[in-house]
């Protein structure tokens, strides 16, 4: 049994997560059912879709209890894009939704302005890199696509872009919890770093 | 911090080769899959668009030929193709494609984008819209530029994307396909402006100064293949030559 389990709760591209993990030789198995989520060290949920249906599949698998205690155990976390997003208290995509409620704050639709929305593609990001990962550096890109960002209301150690005027948050590192608005599996040598380093954490 | 100009190199798939055409005829093959997906990813393309030639004509897509596109690549990768239903588009997606292209179904089956948008998310739902000249009349082409559709009115086709949830669109000129002559702006160039997607532009690209010129008009990324395969240029070459001129992604290593 690998050390990092994939949440598999039926959303998302888990097939690009596990190829990265293990083009970067990391080792990891899905998990399918919510059970196995404890005999997990780390996990980590990839998401795409909508937020709503993502929490309504966290819930009726069970998923949603087993990553709160998870996160309660100071287990690592990795949450990418709407495996980020579900962490915190609401989203107001289609309909306003709760969240996991382990971030302060909510998710709403991305400012509008000379960036167009969805934001698709790559970006630079500011912010203290060493507490994602040592290796990286301001020559470092990130690939996004998403339509929706997370507010938080609370101060935490964040990476951000500017998008539109406004600071957005593309990841966010509290304790164990490691959120990520882009996507590390799609950012090649760049997101292999923070993989790594995922890896490695005692 | 900056968003980067994306440089797409698109591939073209037929008969279970990668192929090149012009003006979207005379398919010259000019690959084999896996070494094409494996070449463009050790340049670290910053993403690619497969066009699945072979799933046109209400074909079956053959998935376990179009899977070795994601086991030989680490690039956000589109596809496009043959795509008519929700099941058909959530199993690519589940299977590693991050986006997914519409052309036909656009125009025949708009509820099913409205559907798969709603499924997948507008950021990964994205059309791709065929341009070629008849009788000096610019027209919009379905079936792989088989099937006229009608005359282009860009504002109008824009809002319609925008309202099926489209999350971003691809304006290819059919009649510039293959020949390196630079992309047509003469029709194009106004789009980005009106339109609240992100929108690259595709057909003729030839080179740095056309790629230049498409920053400026505020297009989000530019589509290309032939320069990579019969002009000697090269993603890390491409780039290189752009880096003082337009934010382009450097290539880390």
């Amino acid at each position: 049994m690998a050390e990092i389990g994939i949440i598999n709760c039926g959303m998302g591209n888990l097939t690009s997560v596990k190829n990265a993990f293990n083009h970067a030789g990391i080792a990891c198995d899905l998990i399918e059912d919510a059970c196995d989520v404890s005999r997990y060290k780390k996990i980590v949920l990839p998401g795409v879709g909508a937020f709503r249906s993502m929490m309504e599949k966290l819930n009726e698998k069970g998923f949603s209890t087993e990553i709160k205690e998870h996160i309660k155990r100071d287990k690592p976390y990795m949450g990418i894009c709407l495996g980020m997003q579900v962490l915190f208290e609401s989203s107001t995509e289609f309909e306003t939704t709760s969240g996991l409620c382990e971030l302060h704050g909510t998710v709403q639709r991305l400012p509008g302005g000379s960036n167009p929305v969805p934001n698709v593609g790559w970006w630079d990001v500011g912010g203290d890199y060493d507490l994602f990962s040592q290796e990286l550096s301001d020559l470092d890109t990130f690939y996004f696509v998403h339509s929706y960002h997370c507010i938080p209301s609370k101060n935490y150690s964040a990476l951000t872009i500017d998008f539109n005027d406004t600071t957005i948050v593309a990841a966010i590192r509290k304790n164990n919890i490691f959120a990520y608005q882009f996507h590390p599996e799609k950012s090649q040598n760049s997101g292999k770093k923070l993989l790594k380093s995922f890896a490695e954490l005692a | 911090m900056s968003k980067k100009f994306r440089i797409i190199p698109s591939v073209q798939f037929k008969n279970g080769s990668v192929v090149k055409s012009v003006n979207y005829l005379n398919h010259r093959v000019v690959g084999d899959l896996p070494s094409t997906m494996r070449v463009y990813s050790r340049r670290q393309a910053d993403e690619l668009i497969f066009y699945n030639l072979d799933a046109l004509d209400n074909k079956e897509i053959n998935f376990s030929t179009i899977l070795s596109c994601v086991q030989n690549s680490n690039m956000p990768l589109t596809y496009g193709g043959g795509v008519r239903n929700v099941d058909t588009a959530n199993r690519l997606i589940g299977n590693g494609f991050d986006k997914i292209s519409f052309n036909t179904c656009v125009f025949e089956e708009p509820k099913v984008i409205y559907q798969v948008a709603k499924l997948i998310g507008s950021s990964s739902t994205i059309a791709t819209i065929d341009l070629k000249f008849v009788n000096s009349r610019l027209c919009m082409f379905t079936n792989g530029g088989k099937k006229l559709v009608g005359d282009f009115n860009y504002s109008e086709t824009i809002k319609l994307l925008e309202d099926l949830g489209i999350g971003e669109v691809v304006i290819n000129c059919i009649d510039n396909d293959g020949l390196m002559n630079g992309y047509n702006f003469d029709i194009i160039s106004g789009i980005p402006k009106m339109s609240k997607i992100p929108v690259l532009l595709s057909g003729g690209c030839s080179g740095v100064s056309c790629v230049k010129r498409a920053y400026e008009f505020g297009f989000d990324g530019a589509v290309m293949s032939s320069i990579f395969l019969w002009q000697g240029d090269s993603i890390p070459s491409l780039k290189d030559a752009l880096f003082e001129k337009i934010p382009v992604r450097k290539v880390v290593l």
